[in-house]
């Protein structure tokens, strides 16, 4: 399981990039499902050519580069699925509105949020990137409390602590994560 | 002790903690605004942590559940057990 010069150790891998990996994918492929596939065969792909890591990339890097190769199949399988691409426009039945229509269909609206919804997703990296700087445990109970938004009890329940012993974790989560979204994100 | 009205730094930041997931009571957000009135780090705490706050709900962040997870484990480690 390790090269001469550069330990992997797979058995951290789910807890480590899984969250990044997933926010990655999704960012790409909008489909819960397909995101978390890739992200299992990413994981399995990186499995079968941990020979090929040189050490060069993080990881991560390289965990993303496969991914990647796994998004584009992904699309070149839904395209083939398809035949060729379709366009489908909804001729509706009120003619009040004639004049404008058509350049409402052309109208891209979700490009007029193209913007910051790219810095949307930066961020949701970034702060990824800065989750994963957190020790597992610690990153485990701030997602689940803040991503997830659980119960403080079945937290408690699930990890065998209690309350105050969470709160003191998320206190702890909540001060590293400042620091590194003001180091990483707002100087950039 | 636990309706003091002067709390301690540390009090104060697991009561702003709190109140970033709703969880503060009526009392225990009056005293951290009481403590942040003379104590400037407290404040700055509380800002920072608002903002990081809404940076969590503007980042469009999601996380895999923890059985997720343990499938992913599972397959992988079931992979890793044929190689």
């Amino acid at each position: 399981m390790e090269s001469p010069k550069h330990k992997i150790d797979t058995a951290q891998w789910v807890d480590r990039y899984a969250d990044y990996l997933f926010n990655y994918a999704i960012s790409r492929v909008n489909d819960n499902y397909i995101a978390e596939e890739l992200v299992q065969e990413t994981f399995i792909a990186g499995l079968k050519s941990m020979k090929n890591f040189k050490g060069e990339a993080t990881e991560r890097t390289w965990l993303i580069s496969i991914l990647k190769r796994k998004i584009i199949d992904q699309y070149r399988k839904a395209n083939s699925k398809k035949g060729q691409a379709e366009v489908r426009m909804d001729f509706t039945k009120v003619s009040d509105n004639e004049g404008d229509w058509l350049e409402e269909k052309v109208e891209d609206r979700n490009s007029l949020n193209a913007e910051s919804n790219f810095e949307n997703k930066e961020l949701g990296l970034a702060i990824e990137i800065c989750l994963e700087k957190l020790p597992i445990k610690q990153a485990e109970i701030f997602k689940q409390k803040t991503i997830l938004e659980q119960e403080t009890e079945s937290i408690c329940k699930e990890h065998n602590i209690t309350a105050s012993n969470l709160w003191v974790i998320i206190h702890r989560a909540r001060v590293q994560l400042m620091q590194c979204l003001n180091d990483d994100w707002f100087k950039n | 002790m636990k309706n003091k009205l002067f709390i301690s730094c540390e009090e104060a930041a697991h009561r702003i903690d709190k109140a970033q997931y709703g969880e503060a009571t009526f009392w225990e957000k009056l005293t951290f605004k009481i403590h942040n009135l003379y104590c400037k780090l407290c404040h700055l705490y509380e800002v920072k942590n608002k903002r990081l706050t809404s940076l969590f709900n503007s980042g469009d962040i999601r996380c895999l559940t923890r059985e997720q997870k343990s499938k992913m484990k599972e397959k992988l480690a079931d992979t890793a057990s044929n190689f």
